[in-house]
Protein backbone atom coordinates (compact mmCIF):
# COMPACT_ATOMS: atom_id res chain seq x y z
CA UNK A 1 0.00 0.00 0.00
CA UNK A 2 3.07 1.82 0.88
CA UNK A 3 4.31 1.97 -2.43
CA UNK A 4 1.32 2.19 -4.67
CA UNK A 5 0.63 5.89 -2.07
CA UNK A 6 4.01 6.67 -3.45
CA UNK A 7 3.35 5.81 -6.64
CA UNK A 8 0.25 7.65 -7.10
CA UNK A 9 2.15 10.94 -6.09
CA UNK A 10 4.68 10.33 -7.71
CA UNK A 11 2.61 9.74 -10.78
CA UNK A 12 0.69 12.76 -10.40
CA UNK A 13 4.22 15.04 -9.04
CA UNK A 14 5.52 13.98 -12.77
CA UNK A 15 2.34 14.20 -14.94
CA UNK A 16 1.84 18.26 -13.21
CA UNK A 17 5.62 19.02 -13.98
CA UNK A 18 4.78 17.60 -17.73
CA UNK A 19 1.93 19.32 -18.51
CA UNK A 20 1.22 22.34 -16.50
CA UNK A 21 3.48 24.34 -18.49
CA UNK A 22 4.53 26.33 -15.02
CA UNK A 23 8.03 24.37 -14.85
CA UNK A 24 9.87 23.55 -18.22
CA UNK A 25 12.39 21.33 -17.65
CA UNK A 26 15.19 20.54 -19.96
CA UNK A 27 16.52 16.55 -21.17
CA UNK A 28 19.27 16.50 -18.63
CA UNK A 29 17.36 18.03 -15.44
CA UNK A 30 14.31 14.89 -16.27
CA UNK A 31 17.33 12.23 -16.17
CA UNK A 32 19.10 14.14 -13.12
CA UNK A 33 15.31 14.06 -11.16
CA UNK A 34 14.40 10.41 -12.34
CA UNK A 35 17.18 9.31 -11.58
CA UNK A 36 17.73 11.03 -7.94
CA UNK A 37 13.95 10.04 -7.31
CA UNK A 38 14.47 6.52 -8.59
CA UNK A 39 17.91 6.04 -6.41
CA UNK A 40 16.16 7.71 -2.97
CA UNK A 41 13.09 4.90 -3.15
CA UNK A 42 16.27 2.12 -3.33
CA UNK A 43 17.65 3.62 -0.23
CA UNK A 44 14.59 3.95 1.38
CA UNK A 45 13.25 0.42 0.57
CA UNK A 46 16.39 -0.76 1.45
CA UNK A 47 16.28 0.75 4.84
CA UNK A 48 13.10 0.23 6.09
CA UNK A 49 13.50 -3.75 4.65
CA UNK A 50 17.17 -3.98 6.15
CA UNK A 51 15.62 -2.93 9.91
CA UNK A 52 13.12 -5.40 9.39
CA UNK A 53 15.90 -7.65 8.52
CA UNK A 54 17.41 -6.73 12.08
CA UNK A 55 20.26 -5.21 9.96
CA UNK A 56 20.82 -1.49 11.41
CA UNK A 57 24.13 -0.95 10.06
CA UNK A 58 23.60 -2.21 6.85
CA UNK A 59 20.16 -0.02 6.92
CA UNK A 60 22.14 3.06 7.72
CA UNK A 61 25.17 2.14 4.89
CA UNK A 62 22.69 1.72 2.55
CA UNK A 63 20.56 4.60 2.95
CA UNK A 64 23.51 6.46 2.73
CA UNK A 65 25.04 4.76 -0.26
CA UNK A 66 22.07 5.22 -2.50
CA UNK A 67 20.22 8.24 -0.58
CA UNK A 68 22.96 10.30 -0.60
CA UNK A 69 23.54 10.66 -4.61
CA UNK A 70 19.95 10.44 -5.22
CA UNK A 71 19.32 13.58 -3.04
CA UNK A 72 22.60 15.32 -4.70
CA UNK A 73 20.96 14.60 -7.80
CA UNK A 74 17.71 15.08 -6.85
CA UNK A 75 18.47 18.70 -5.11
CA UNK A 76 20.52 19.32 -8.43
CA UNK A 77 17.71 19.04 -11.06
CA UNK A 78 15.52 21.15 -9.18
CA UNK A 79 18.68 23.83 -8.29
CA UNK A 80 19.22 24.29 -11.89
CA UNK A 81 15.81 24.63 -13.51
CA UNK A 82 15.44 26.86 -11.08
CA UNK A 83 18.78 28.85 -12.05
CA UNK A 84 17.37 28.50 -15.59
CA UNK A 85 14.07 29.82 -14.91
CA UNK A 86 15.32 32.80 -12.64
CA UNK A 87 17.61 33.65 -15.70
CA UNK A 88 14.57 33.59 -17.95
CA UNK A 89 12.56 35.74 -16.19
CA UNK A 90 15.39 38.07 -15.27
CA UNK A 91 16.09 38.33 -19.28
CA UNK B 1 22.24 -10.11 -20.41
CA UNK B 2 22.06 -14.15 -21.36
CA UNK B 3 20.99 -15.25 -24.97
CA UNK B 4 17.48 -17.01 -23.38
CA UNK B 5 16.72 -13.46 -21.87
CA UNK B 6 13.93 -11.92 -23.92
CA UNK B 7 14.09 -7.43 -23.34
CA UNK B 8 10.42 -8.15 -22.50
CA UNK B 9 11.43 -10.09 -19.97
CA UNK B 10 14.57 -7.93 -18.68
CA UNK B 11 12.14 -5.34 -18.44
CA UNK B 12 9.89 -7.27 -16.39
CA UNK B 13 12.77 -8.78 -13.77
CA UNK B 14 13.60 -5.18 -13.50
CA UNK B 15 9.77 -4.40 -12.56
CA UNK B 16 10.23 -6.73 -9.73
CA UNK B 17 12.90 -5.14 -8.16
CA UNK B 18 12.10 -2.95 -4.41
CA UNK B 19 13.45 0.35 -6.09
CA UNK B 20 11.17 0.49 -9.03
CA UNK B 21 8.01 -0.93 -7.04
CA UNK B 22 6.17 2.60 -7.46
CA UNK B 23 6.41 1.67 -11.34
CA UNK B 24 6.17 -1.92 -11.19
CA UNK B 25 2.82 -2.34 -12.40
CA UNK B 26 2.95 -0.09 -15.30
CA UNK B 27 6.18 -2.32 -16.61
CA UNK B 28 4.82 -5.56 -15.80
CA UNK B 29 1.22 -5.10 -15.50
CA UNK B 30 -1.15 -7.97 -17.15
CA UNK B 31 2.03 -10.14 -17.71
CA UNK B 32 1.79 -13.59 -16.45
CA UNK B 33 4.98 -16.15 -16.42
CA UNK B 34 5.32 -18.69 -19.20
CA UNK B 35 3.62 -21.73 -19.29
CA UNK B 36 6.52 -24.63 -18.50
CA UNK B 37 6.85 -28.30 -18.11
CA UNK B 38 6.39 -28.72 -13.90
CA UNK B 39 9.08 -26.43 -12.15
CA UNK B 40 9.52 -25.12 -8.86
CA UNK B 41 8.73 -22.33 -10.40
CA UNK B 42 11.09 -19.56 -9.89
CA UNK B 43 11.90 -16.02 -11.63
CA UNK B 44 13.01 -16.80 -15.51
CA UNK B 45 17.04 -15.32 -14.54
CA UNK B 46 17.47 -18.75 -12.65
CA UNK B 47 18.11 -21.26 -15.71
CA UNK B 48 17.22 -24.85 -15.96
CA UNK B 49 20.36 -26.58 -16.86
CA UNK B 50 20.63 -29.98 -18.39
CA UNK B 51 23.53 -31.04 -16.44
CA UNK B 52 24.76 -29.54 -13.26
CA UNK B 53 27.49 -27.02 -12.94
CA UNK B 54 29.13 -29.12 -10.96
CA UNK B 55 31.35 -32.08 -12.95
CA UNK B 56 30.54 -35.18 -12.82
CA UNK B 57 32.43 -38.45 -14.18
CA UNK B 58 29.52 -40.78 -13.23
CA UNK B 59 32.03 -43.97 -14.70
CA UNK B 60 34.39 -42.82 -11.75
CA UNK B 61 31.39 -42.62 -8.89
CA UNK B 62 30.58 -45.18 -6.91
CA UNK B 63 28.01 -45.65 -3.87
CA UNK B 64 29.06 -44.48 -1.01
CA UNK B 65 29.37 -45.29 2.68
CA UNK B 66 27.73 -43.17 5.01
CA UNK B 67 29.61 -44.53 7.63
CA UNK B 68 33.18 -43.52 5.88
CA UNK B 69 31.90 -39.45 7.10
CA UNK B 70 33.19 -38.28 9.34
CA UNK B 71 29.84 -37.77 11.04
CA UNK B 72 29.89 -42.14 12.18
CA UNK B 73 33.90 -42.75 10.95
CA UNK B 74 35.58 -39.88 12.62
CA UNK B 75 37.69 -43.44 13.68
CA UNK B 76 38.80 -43.85 10.32
CA UNK B 77 41.14 -40.74 10.05
CA UNK B 78 41.89 -40.14 13.68
CA UNK B 79 43.33 -42.19 16.40
CA UNK B 80 40.72 -43.41 19.28
CA UNK B 81 42.13 -41.81 22.14
CA UNK B 82 42.67 -38.60 20.56
CA UNK B 83 39.18 -38.72 19.86
CA UNK B 84 38.31 -39.10 23.30
CA UNK B 85 40.52 -36.44 24.56
CA UNK B 86 38.45 -33.89 21.92
CA UNK B 87 35.23 -35.40 23.54
CA UNK B 88 36.90 -34.25 27.24
CA UNK B 89 37.97 -31.16 25.88
CA UNK B 90 34.30 -30.64 24.19
CA UNK B 91 32.10 -31.47 27.32
CA UNK B 92 34.97 -29.43 29.23
CA UNK B 93 34.22 -26.22 27.73
CA UNK B 94 30.23 -26.85 27.28
CA UNK B 95 30.50 -26.93 31.22
CA UNK B 96 32.71 -23.91 31.62
CA UNK B 97 30.95 -22.16 29.39
CA UNK B 98 27.63 -22.87 31.79
CA UNK B 99 28.92 -22.05 34.46
CA UNK B 100 30.54 -18.93 33.52
CA UNK B 101 27.24 -18.01 31.99
CA UNK B 102 29.13 -16.93 28.42
CA UNK B 103 26.39 -15.74 26.15
CA UNK B 104 25.24 -18.60 23.71
CA UNK B 105 26.43 -21.17 25.99
CA UNK B 106 24.09 -20.40 29.27
CA UNK B 107 21.55 -22.25 30.77
CA UNK B 108 19.01 -20.78 28.78
CA UNK B 109 20.82 -21.78 25.82
CA UNK B 110 21.22 -25.22 26.70
CA UNK B 111 17.95 -25.90 27.53
CA UNK B 112 16.63 -24.65 24.02
CA UNK B 113 18.78 -26.32 22.11
CA UNK B 114 18.02 -29.59 24.28
CA UNK B 115 14.12 -28.33 23.45
CA UNK B 116 15.33 -28.38 19.96
CA UNK B 117 16.62 -31.66 19.37
CA UNK B 118 13.97 -33.57 21.69
CA UNK B 119 10.54 -34.42 20.11
CA UNK B 120 9.23 -34.55 16.12
CA UNK B 121 8.31 -38.30 15.19
CA UNK B 122 11.52 -40.58 14.95
CA UNK B 123 12.88 -41.38 11.53
CA UNK B 124 12.16 -44.70 10.15
CA UNK B 125 12.78 -46.57 6.38
CA UNK B 126 9.53 -47.57 5.70
CA UNK B 127 6.29 -46.81 8.12
CA UNK B 128 4.01 -49.04 10.05
CA UNK B 129 2.00 -50.50 7.60
CA UNK B 130 -0.64 -51.41 9.79
CA UNK B 131 -0.87 -47.68 10.61
CA UNK B 132 -1.01 -46.74 7.01
CA UNK B 133 -4.18 -45.65 5.04
CA UNK B 134 -4.77 -45.83 1.64
CA UNK B 135 -7.06 -46.72 -1.38
CA UNK B 136 -6.82 -50.46 0.41
CA UNK B 137 -8.22 -48.90 3.42
CA UNK B 138 -10.66 -46.51 1.75
CA UNK B 139 -11.95 -49.07 -1.01
CA UNK B 140 -10.81 -46.89 -3.93
CA UNK B 141 -8.13 -47.46 -6.64
CA UNK B 142 -4.80 -45.62 -6.25
CA UNK B 143 -4.26 -42.08 -7.57
CA UNK B 144 -2.94 -42.04 -11.13
CA UNK B 145 -2.24 -38.80 -13.10
CA UNK B 146 0.57 -37.76 -14.62
CA UNK B 147 4.05 -37.20 -14.08
CA UNK B 148 4.08 -33.25 -13.43
CA UNK B 149 0.03 -33.59 -12.05
CA UNK B 150 2.01 -35.98 -9.50
CA UNK B 151 5.00 -33.45 -8.78
CA UNK B 152 2.38 -30.59 -8.31
CA UNK B 153 0.48 -32.68 -5.75
CA UNK B 154 3.80 -33.72 -4.01
CA UNK B 155 5.42 -30.02 -3.59
CA UNK B 156 1.94 -28.85 -2.73
CA UNK B 157 1.60 -31.47 0.16
CA UNK B 158 4.91 -31.04 0.98
CA UNK B 159 5.34 -27.40 1.41
CA UNK B 160 2.43 -27.47 3.24
CA UNK B 161 3.43 -29.74 6.14
CA UNK B 162 7.12 -27.30 6.48
CA UNK B 163 9.11 -28.31 3.49
CA UNK B 164 10.51 -25.29 1.86
CA UNK B 165 11.39 -26.31 -1.66
CA UNK B 166 10.59 -29.26 -3.26
CA UNK B 167 12.79 -30.68 -6.39
CA UNK B 168 12.24 -34.63 -7.86
CA UNK B 169 15.15 -36.76 -9.60
CA UNK B 170 14.77 -39.64 -11.40
CA UNK B 171 16.97 -42.46 -10.32
CA UNK B 172 19.49 -43.63 -13.35
CA UNK B 173 21.07 -47.18 -12.47
CA UNK B 174 24.57 -45.60 -14.01
CA UNK B 175 24.20 -42.57 -12.78
CA UNK B 176 21.60 -40.75 -9.89
CA UNK B 177 21.13 -43.91 -8.40
CA UNK B 178 24.95 -44.52 -7.09
CA UNK B 179 23.88 -41.24 -5.08
CA UNK B 180 22.07 -43.39 -2.86
CA UNK B 181 24.55 -44.68 0.17
CA UNK B 182 25.80 -48.36 -0.10
CA UNK B 183 25.56 -48.61 3.40
CA UNK B 184 23.35 -45.98 5.82
CA UNK B 185 24.22 -44.47 9.24
CA UNK B 186 23.40 -47.29 11.25
CA UNK B 187 25.64 -50.16 9.45
CA UNK B 188 22.51 -51.58 7.31
CA UNK B 189 23.19 -52.46 3.65
CA UNK B 190 20.70 -50.89 1.50
CA UNK B 191 20.02 -52.97 -1.16
CA UNK B 192 18.87 -51.75 -4.73
CA UNK B 193 16.63 -55.29 -5.80
CA UNK B 194 13.83 -56.21 -8.01
CA UNK B 195 11.08 -56.65 -5.83
CA UNK B 196 7.75 -55.51 -5.33
CA UNK B 197 7.63 -54.24 -1.34
CA UNK B 198 10.54 -52.78 0.98
CA UNK B 199 12.23 -55.14 3.10
CA UNK B 200 14.26 -54.26 6.48
CA UNK B 201 16.45 -56.58 9.01
CA UNK B 202 19.01 -56.33 11.55
CA UNK B 203 21.76 -56.38 8.45
CA UNK B 204 20.22 -54.79 5.49
CA UNK B 205 17.11 -52.48 3.84
CA UNK B 206 15.95 -53.53 0.33
CA UNK B 207 14.90 -50.58 -1.96
CA UNK B 208 12.60 -51.91 -4.51
CA UNK B 209 14.13 -50.78 -8.03
CA UNK B 210 10.68 -49.92 -8.87
CA UNK B 211 11.21 -46.71 -6.40
CA UNK B 212 12.75 -44.82 -9.01
CA UNK B 213 11.72 -41.62 -8.19
CA UNK B 214 13.67 -39.35 -5.20
CA UNK B 215 12.37 -36.32 -3.54
CA UNK B 216 14.59 -33.98 -2.35
CA UNK B 217 13.49 -31.35 -0.14
CA UNK B 218 15.16 -28.29 1.93
CA UNK B 219 13.81 -26.72 5.43
CA UNK B 220 14.67 -23.83 6.37
CA UNK B 221 17.05 -22.59 9.09
CA UNK B 222 16.87 -19.35 11.31
CA UNK B 223 19.36 -16.69 9.14
CA UNK B 224 19.26 -14.34 12.58
CA UNK B 225 20.07 -17.82 14.72
CA UNK B 226 22.74 -18.70 12.83
CA UNK B 227 24.31 -15.84 12.73
CA UNK B 228 24.99 -16.12 16.68
CA UNK B 229 26.89 -19.81 15.37
CA UNK B 230 29.69 -21.09 16.42
CA UNK B 231 27.95 -21.56 20.10
CA UNK B 232 24.76 -24.03 21.21
CA UNK B 233 22.38 -21.21 20.70
CA UNK B 234 23.75 -20.62 16.73
CA UNK B 235 23.74 -24.40 16.54
CA UNK B 236 19.84 -25.05 17.76
CA UNK B 237 18.43 -24.14 14.51
CA UNK B 238 20.00 -27.17 12.94
CA UNK B 239 19.21 -29.24 15.51
CA UNK B 240 15.10 -27.73 14.94
CA UNK B 241 15.11 -28.17 11.32
CA UNK B 242 16.15 -32.04 11.49
CA UNK B 243 13.42 -32.12 14.26
CA UNK B 244 10.84 -30.47 12.02
CA UNK B 245 12.16 -32.70 8.95
CA UNK B 246 11.23 -35.58 10.96
CA UNK B 247 7.59 -35.06 11.00
CA UNK B 248 7.71 -33.69 6.76
CA UNK B 249 9.48 -37.10 6.22
CA UNK B 250 6.86 -39.22 8.27
CA UNK B 251 3.85 -36.65 7.24
CA UNK B 252 5.34 -37.65 3.55
CA UNK B 253 5.76 -41.55 3.63
CA UNK B 254 1.60 -41.27 5.08
CA UNK B 255 0.82 -39.43 2.07
CA UNK B 256 2.77 -41.62 -0.71
CA UNK B 257 1.10 -44.56 0.95
CA UNK B 258 -2.38 -42.56 0.98
CA UNK B 259 -2.29 -42.18 -2.55
CA UNK B 260 -1.59 -46.02 -3.00
CA UNK B 261 2.73 -45.17 -3.48
CA UNK B 262 5.94 -46.18 -1.52
CA UNK B 263 7.50 -43.74 0.81
CA UNK B 264 10.80 -44.63 1.77
CA UNK B 265 13.00 -42.27 3.60
CA UNK B 266 16.25 -42.05 6.05
CA UNK B 267 15.92 -44.20 8.78
CA UNK B 268 18.32 -41.43 10.57
CA UNK B 269 19.88 -38.20 10.34
CA UNK B 270 21.80 -37.45 6.85
CA UNK B 271 20.69 -41.58 5.92
CA UNK B 272 19.44 -42.88 2.72
CA UNK B 273 21.08 -40.54 -0.23
CA UNK B 274 24.04 -37.83 -0.43
CA UNK B 275 21.50 -34.56 0.27
CA UNK B 276 23.71 -31.96 -1.30
CA UNK B 277 24.43 -33.84 -3.89
CA UNK B 278 20.65 -34.61 -4.56
CA UNK B 279 20.04 -31.39 -4.24
CA UNK B 280 21.84 -29.86 -7.05
CA UNK B 281 20.64 -32.77 -9.13
CA UNK B 282 17.05 -31.81 -7.88
CA UNK B 283 17.85 -28.14 -9.11
CA UNK B 284 17.32 -27.36 -5.30
CA UNK B 285 20.65 -25.04 -5.53
CA UNK B 286 24.09 -25.41 -6.76
CA UNK B 287 27.44 -26.38 -4.99
CA UNK B 288 28.66 -24.31 -3.10
CA UNK B 289 32.78 -23.71 -1.91
CA UNK B 290 32.07 -24.86 1.62
CA UNK B 291 30.66 -28.20 -0.25
CA UNK B 292 27.33 -27.93 0.63
CA UNK B 293 23.90 -27.03 -1.02
CA UNK B 294 23.95 -23.42 -2.19
CA UNK B 295 20.05 -22.17 -3.04
CA UNK B 296 19.01 -19.65 -4.66
CA UNK B 297 16.04 -18.76 -2.19
CA UNK B 298 17.51 -18.91 1.32
CA UNK B 299 21.22 -19.46 0.18
CA UNK B 300 22.60 -21.96 2.37
CA UNK B 301 20.00 -21.50 5.24
CA UNK B 302 19.00 -24.70 4.21
CA UNK B 303 19.53 -28.65 5.44
CA UNK B 304 18.23 -30.78 2.64
CA UNK B 305 16.49 -34.45 3.27
CA UNK B 306 15.31 -37.32 1.05
CA UNK B 307 12.08 -39.89 0.40
CA UNK B 308 12.17 -42.32 -2.53
CA UNK B 309 8.63 -43.54 -4.25
CA UNK B 310 7.39 -45.33 -7.00
CA UNK B 311 5.10 -42.86 -7.63
CA UNK B 312 5.99 -41.40 -11.13
CA UNK B 313 6.99 -37.73 -10.90
CA UNK B 314 8.47 -35.57 -13.18
CA UNK B 315 11.91 -34.70 -12.09
CA UNK B 316 13.08 -30.78 -11.97
CA UNK B 317 16.32 -29.85 -13.54
CA UNK B 318 19.40 -28.86 -12.43
CA UNK B 319 20.02 -25.00 -11.75
CA UNK B 320 22.59 -22.05 -12.81
CA UNK B 321 21.64 -19.08 -10.86
CA UNK B 322 25.13 -18.02 -10.77
CA UNK B 323 25.81 -19.00 -6.90
CA UNK B 324 28.43 -22.01 -7.85
CA UNK B 325 30.59 -19.09 -10.14
CA UNK B 326 30.14 -16.46 -7.21
CA UNK B 327 32.01 -18.77 -5.29
CA UNK B 328 34.64 -19.09 -7.50
CA UNK B 329 35.21 -15.19 -6.43
CA UNK B 330 33.74 -15.19 -3.09
CA UNK B 331 35.87 -17.16 -0.35
CA UNK B 332 33.79 -15.82 2.78
CA UNK B 333 33.42 -19.04 3.86
CA UNK B 334 36.59 -19.90 3.92
CA UNK B 335 38.17 -16.67 5.57
CA UNK B 336 35.79 -17.14 8.30
CA UNK B 337 36.32 -20.90 8.88
CA UNK B 338 38.78 -20.89 12.15
CA UNK B 339 39.49 -24.49 11.35
CA UNK B 340 40.69 -23.98 8.10
CA UNK B 341 38.99 -26.82 6.37
CA UNK B 342 37.22 -25.31 3.83
CA UNK B 343 39.07 -24.49 0.19
CA UNK B 344 40.65 -21.20 -0.96
CA UNK B 345 41.72 -22.62 -4.39
CA UNK B 346 40.27 -20.95 -7.54
CA UNK B 347 38.60 -23.48 -9.07
CA UNK B 348 37.25 -27.36 -7.85
CA UNK B 349 39.20 -29.67 -7.88
CA UNK B 350 38.71 -33.56 -8.81
CA UNK B 351 41.08 -34.26 -5.99
CA UNK B 352 39.31 -35.30 -2.66
CA UNK B 353 41.01 -34.38 0.61
CA UNK B 354 40.33 -37.76 2.57
CA UNK B 355 38.01 -40.74 2.91
CA UNK B 356 34.80 -38.52 3.68
CA UNK B 357 34.60 -36.76 0.26
CA UNK B 358 33.36 -39.19 -2.30
CA UNK B 359 35.34 -39.02 -5.79
CA UNK B 360 34.01 -38.33 -8.97
CA UNK B 361 32.70 -34.99 -8.94
CA UNK B 362 34.97 -31.81 -9.37
CA UNK B 363 34.09 -29.64 -6.08
CA UNK B 364 35.64 -27.64 -3.28
CA UNK B 365 36.28 -30.74 -1.23
CA UNK B 366 36.47 -29.70 2.70
CA UNK B 367 38.80 -31.21 5.43
CA UNK B 368 36.02 -32.48 7.27
CA UNK B 369 38.95 -33.87 10.11
CA UNK B 370 40.11 -30.33 10.68
CA UNK B 371 36.24 -29.03 10.67
CA UNK B 372 35.47 -31.67 13.67
CA UNK B 373 38.80 -30.75 15.56
CA UNK B 374 37.86 -27.03 15.62
CA UNK B 375 34.25 -28.11 16.78
CA UNK B 376 35.50 -30.43 19.32
CA UNK B 377 38.17 -28.07 20.71
CA UNK B 378 36.36 -24.49 20.59
CA UNK B 379 32.46 -24.53 20.26
CA UNK B 380 31.64 -27.71 22.17
CA UNK B 381 28.79 -27.57 19.52
CA UNK B 382 28.26 -27.59 15.57
CA UNK B 383 30.21 -24.84 14.56
CA UNK B 384 28.16 -23.63 10.94
CA UNK B 385 30.35 -20.38 10.91
CA UNK B 386 30.68 -20.89 7.22
CA UNK B 387 26.83 -20.71 6.23
CA UNK B 388 26.24 -17.60 8.84
CA UNK B 389 29.20 -16.03 6.57
CA UNK B 390 28.09 -16.76 3.37
CA UNK B 391 26.89 -13.58 1.37
CA UNK B 392 23.83 -15.36 0.02
CA UNK B 393 22.91 -15.81 3.92
CA UNK B 394 20.53 -12.87 3.55
CA UNK B 395 16.82 -12.51 4.09
CA UNK B 396 16.05 -10.67 0.74
CA UNK B 397 13.77 -8.26 1.94
CA UNK B 398 16.11 -5.97 1.18
CA UNK B 399 16.01 -5.34 -2.60
CA UNK B 400 19.51 -4.42 -2.64
CA UNK B 401 19.96 -8.28 -1.89
CA UNK B 402 17.75 -9.04 -4.83
CA UNK B 403 18.91 -7.13 -7.26
CA UNK B 404 22.97 -9.24 -5.96
CA UNK B 405 21.24 -12.40 -6.81
CA UNK B 406 19.66 -11.23 -10.07
CA UNK B 407 23.24 -10.04 -11.02
CA UNK B 408 24.76 -12.71 -9.73
CA UNK B 409 22.71 -14.95 -12.18
CA UNK B 410 22.75 -12.62 -15.39
CA UNK B 411 26.49 -10.61 -15.08
CA UNK B 412 28.61 -12.39 -13.16
CA UNK B 413 31.43 -9.85 -14.15
CA UNK B 414 29.86 -8.21 -10.59
CA UNK B 415 30.15 -10.57 -8.34
CA UNK B 416 33.62 -9.20 -6.71
CA UNK B 417 32.13 -6.28 -6.23
CA UNK B 418 28.84 -7.02 -4.56
CA UNK B 419 31.19 -9.27 -2.00
CA UNK B 420 32.69 -6.52 -1.36
CA UNK B 421 29.56 -4.73 -0.36
CA UNK B 422 28.40 -7.64 1.25
CA UNK B 423 31.64 -7.06 3.61
CA UNK B 424 30.86 -3.87 4.04
CA UNK B 425 26.99 -4.36 5.09
CA UNK B 426 27.21 -7.41 6.56
CA UNK B 427 30.09 -7.69 8.59
CA UNK B 428 30.96 -6.26 11.82
CA UNK B 429 35.06 -5.31 11.66
CA UNK B 430 37.01 -5.77 13.79
CA UNK B 431 35.89 -9.81 12.37
CA UNK B 432 36.43 -11.39 15.76
CA UNK B 433 37.83 -14.42 14.30
CA UNK B 434 35.76 -17.38 15.19
CA UNK B 435 33.32 -15.21 17.38
CA UNK B 436 29.22 -15.27 16.97
CA UNK B 437 28.54 -12.42 14.37
CA UNK B 438 25.85 -11.09 16.47
CA UNK B 439 24.77 -10.56 20.17
CA UNK B 440 23.59 -14.18 21.47
CA UNK B 441 21.67 -12.64 24.81
CA UNK B 442 19.79 -9.95 22.42
CA UNK B 443 18.17 -12.92 20.27
CA UNK B 444 16.19 -13.73 23.34
CA UNK B 445 14.47 -9.97 23.03
CA UNK B 446 13.95 -10.41 19.06
CA UNK B 447 10.58 -12.05 19.31
CA UNK B 448 11.44 -14.03 15.68
CA UNK B 449 8.86 -15.16 13.83
CA UNK B 450 7.57 -19.04 13.78
CA UNK B 451 10.55 -21.58 13.99
CA UNK B 452 12.64 -17.97 12.98
CA UNK B 453 12.35 -17.95 9.58
CA UNK B 454 10.55 -16.22 7.03
CA UNK B 455 7.85 -18.46 5.40
CA UNK B 456 6.68 -16.47 2.51
CA UNK B 457 10.38 -16.18 0.92
CA UNK B 458 9.61 -18.68 -1.52
CA UNK B 459 6.41 -17.28 -2.09
CA UNK B 460 7.96 -13.72 -2.83
CA UNK B 461 10.58 -14.90 -5.02
CA UNK B 462 8.18 -16.92 -7.51
CA UNK B 463 5.37 -14.52 -7.65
Amino acid sequence: MFWLIVGLLLGAAIFWLATSGKVKLTWYEWVLGVLGIILILFAIQNYSASQVELESKAAGLLLLIFGLPGLIFAVLAGVLAFLRGKKAAAA
Amino acid sequence: MPENLTRREFIKDLGKLGAAAAVAPLVAGGETMDSKPFSLGRPNWIKEIDEPLTEVDWPNVSRYNERHTTRRGFNLYVEQDRIDQLGELSNKLLEDNLKNDVPGYTLKDRALQRAARGGGASRTFMIDMEKAQGPDTWGVPKWTGTPEEASQLVTAAMRHMGAATVGFVELETDTTEKLIYSVDPDGKELRIEDVEMPEETEDYRVIPKKARYCIVYTVQMSEETLSRAPTVLGSLTTSLTYTRSQNIQERTQYFLHGLGYLGLAESSTNALGISPALGVMAGLGELSRYNRLLTPEYGPMVRVFKVLTDLPLAPTKPIDAGLYKYCHKCKKCADACPGKAISFDDEPSWETRGGWNNPGHRAWFEDSVLCRFYQRTYTGTNCGLCFSACPFATKNLASFNRVRNYMAATMPAFDKTFKTMDDLLYTNFPLEFGKSQKDCEEWWTLNLPDYGIDTVQTVRETS
